[in-house]
């Protein structure tokens, strides 16, 4: 078992925010059995950071570990799968990685087409759902079909198949507006579960100076400049210096994965609308 | 060549080519010229054309998802470009899923009929269905812009460009000359390759680069003196020759029994003033802020009992529903009809500024009401309403010359027609046409 205590030079700051996310843990690990409970893990600097600290809440209240989901969407860097790798040598915990194989072998790379008709009877059933009427689609985790498909799909036949009661997410209300209204706990049906985001609080400049500070393992691509982690294809870097020395507070987080709101602002704002 | 006229026998269809904020005064106008639009001069004498109404208010993300609805805002959810974030005053942008009633294409593709979609605003992000889409304004990412997502390395290639870069638009006349035309023909080359590829029920290719025209030079159409004047009736020119393609196509390749429609989504007129609400509000003692110098309306401060967000929509700020709510649910019936004769009695210079005070059960109706504005003003032509919280003064100018009207959009339709009097009308002919 990982025996892992928060470093004496941590700084009161992080403490503070740290302490706040064991107090969503600890009660979390009280509403639900340990075998009920799923972290789902993408390898990016949020949810190593919660997955830390759901290690350090364990470890520090000698409670049986929770499960750990690594989503494999198909696209994914090879540097995410070097952290997955450093973070299981440090930590000796065990992840489950799961993956839509029928997906994947049958795309055999990006927006290549995958014909509807040849799929899984789960597959089938989940894209006729969409309303999703095509023989074919382009294969792209990051487009609404394949983002079903390759993230949902996958964590709903966990949730289901290992009897998931409760989801850990690493959510930040600063990540983007739309975030703004989520809580710590909140309720999701098909398939009924709980969403626990104990990361919430964390603003992106904390998130990198608890990473540094606990010495966490973080992804290579986020020191070239990356800022946050899509697929392979879908993301770019903004910059070439290291994400946590960018101007964290003025300038966009998701901005190498989509241009979002500052670019519909100023269009907007160019024939009077703001 | 279409799959169809290959066996000789052509397929019912309807197109629609849509002109984003083009006014029917204005074509009116320019067809009593010989040469500025000499395919569609001839066009409307075969056919209705006639002026209908756009949705209020009077802007293209609401009036064409009333368009590709055919419901009103209270039944699907849209009322503007921009919301606040449930239970705060956060702006949020609704988008294609924020629309709550399905859409044309949507149930067409549920008959297995598909469609083809370019530039129609508000379809951001593009959504599986059974057709082609490249959406229009506001689409601030091209790789979710398009669908199905094999055209992207097309679009790519000839650079697409969803909208022009608005910020130099504004500045720079150059740029938004050669920009029109760019986007214009980057419109056709879509359409022209999709024509021909897909096997569609439903096409439908809408033209944005004239509202912008419009926003930034529609003084230009009215002064033949403006420096401009020529570069807009040479768009105009480009315009008329795009229409003459489609048509051109339409009869070559539909069943002589087809639909052609010609569409604006809201009128245009020459702005004189624009006219401050939330300044006007603020004056009046309705709307406070939290700092000196807002920005924008998201500085709302404690006091505060009714805001405006663009263009021209109140918000009774209330308690339950706003962070900072003050006006309880039983008083909120005697402040709609005290602001209701306040917003009327706006006056400038001693011209009335306020043409008509609509509460929301006047406008609106189905499940999404509760979401409505609890007032939409509509403007005397010249009056641009605006949401703005920077001006010190109610009244003001800006680079802006032209704005919206909720009157005088335009719409042709080929052969005898159902009348139509409003954007929201066309979605049941469509779809009646297409069963």
């Amino acid at each position: 078992m990982f025996d892992y205590v928060l470093p004496d030079l941590v700084s009161d700051v992080v403490r503070d925010n740290v302490y706040k996310s064991q107090d969503v843990y600890r009660d979390l690990f009280d509403r639900f059995p340990a075998d009920k409970i799923a972290l789902a893990w993408t390898g990016g600097k949020d949810s190593t950071l919660a997955l830390w600290i759901y290690l350090l809440t364990v470890s520090e209240n000698s409670l049986p570990m929770p499960k750990v989901l690594f989503i494999d969407e198909g696209d994914v860097f090879d540097e995410i799968y070097d952290v997955v790798d450093r973070v299981v040598d440090k930590t000796g915990i065990h992840v489950s990685i799961r993956k839509n194989d029928d997906i994947i072998s049958r795309a055999g790379g990006m927006l290549a087409e995958v014909t509807v008709a040849e799929l899984s009877s789960r597959n089938r059933a989940e894209i006729a759902k969409l309303g999703y009427t095509e023989p074919v689609f382009a294969f792209d985790p990051e487009s609404s079909v394949g983002n079903h498909l390759m993230k949902t799909v996958v964590l709903n036949s966990f949730i289901e198949e290992q009897g998931i009661e409760a989801v850990v997410t690493a959510l930040r209300w600063d990540e983007q507006t739309a975030r703004q209204a989520e809580t710590y706990f909140s309720d999701r049906t098909e398939p009924a579960h709980t969403r626990v985001h104990p990361i919430l609080h964390f603003t992106e400049r904390m998130v990198w100076q608890a990473t540094r500070e606990m010495g966490i393992p973080y992804c290579s691509l986020y020191k070239r400049g990356y800022r946050s982690l899509g697929t392979k294809s879908g993301t770019m870097t903004v910059s070439d210096i290291p994400a946590w020395e960018q101007d964290l507070e003025n300038t966009s987080e998701r901005e190498g994965r989509d241009q979002g709101k500052e670019a519909i602002m100023a269009q907007l704002r160019s024939l009077g609308y703001m | 060549m279409a799959l169809t006229s290959f066996f000789g026998k052509k397929k019912r269809r309807v197109v629609v080519l849509g002109l984003d904020g083009v006014p029917y005064s204005l074509l009116t106008g320019l067809n009593e010229k010989q040469d500025i639009m000499p395919f569609f001069r001839r066009l409307v004498r075969n056919g209705a054309f006639h002026p209908i109404e756009a949705s209020t208010p009077e802007i293209s993300s609401v009036s064409w998802t009333n368009f590709a609805t055919g419901v009103n805002p209270g039944t699907h959810g849209i009322y503007g470009f921009t919301d606040f974030e449930p239970g705060s005053y956060k702006f949020c942008f609704p988008d294609s899923t924020s629309i709550k009633a399905p859409t044309l294409w949507q149930t067409l593709s549920g008959r297995n009929k598909r469609s083809v979609i370019i530039n129609l605003p508000a379809t951001y992000p593009v959504q599986p269905f059974n057709g082609a889409m490249i959406s229009g304004f506001v689409s601030p990412n091209i790789d979710m812009s398009v669908h199905p997502r094999s055209l992207l390395p097309f679009l790519k290639q000839i650079g697409y460009q969803v909208d022009m870069n608005l910020a130099q638009a504004r500045n720079d006349p150059d740029y938004l000359d050669q920009a029109l035309h760019q986007t214009l023909r980057q419109r056709r080359q879509v359409a022209e390759k999709l024509w021909t590829e897909e096997d569609w029920e439903l096409f439908i290719l809408v033209v944005t680069g004239t509202d912008r025209l419009h926003h930034f030079q529609f003084d230009a159409s009215l002064e033949t003196s403006h420096p401009f004047h020529d570069r807009f009736m040479k768009y105009y020119r480009a315009v008329d020759d795009l229409i003459a393609w489609v048509h051109g196509k339409f009869t070559e390749d539909c069943h002589k029994d087809s639909l052609f429609i010609m569409l604006s989504d809201h009128g245009f007129t020459a702005v004189k003033r624009e006219v401050y609400l939330n300044t006007f509000l603020q004056k009046r003692g309705y709307l406070a802020y939290s700092e000196p110098s807002p920005q924008t309306i998201q500085s709302i401060g404690p006091g505060s009992r009714a805001f405006a967000m663009d263009p021209s929509r109140i918000y009774i700020n209330r308690k339950g529903r706003y962070p900072l709510g003050e006006v309880a649910a039983d008083e909120v019936e005697a402040l709609t009809m005290e602001l209701r004769e306040e917003l009327a009695g706006i006056t400038c210079e001693g011209e009335p500024v306020i043409r008509n005070v609509y509460t929301r059960d006047e406008l609106y109706s189905g499940p999404w009401t509760e979401a409505a504005p609890d007032l939409v003003l509509i403007s005397h032509p010249g009056f641009d309403l605006k949401a703005n919280v920077t001006h010190d003064d109610v009244f003001g100018r800006s680079a802006l010359t032209g704005m919206h009207t909720r009157d005088n959009a335009f719409c042709y339709m080929n052969g005898t027609s159902t009348p139509v009097k409003n954007v929201i009308d066309f979605a049941p002919i469509i779809l009646d046409f297409l069963s």
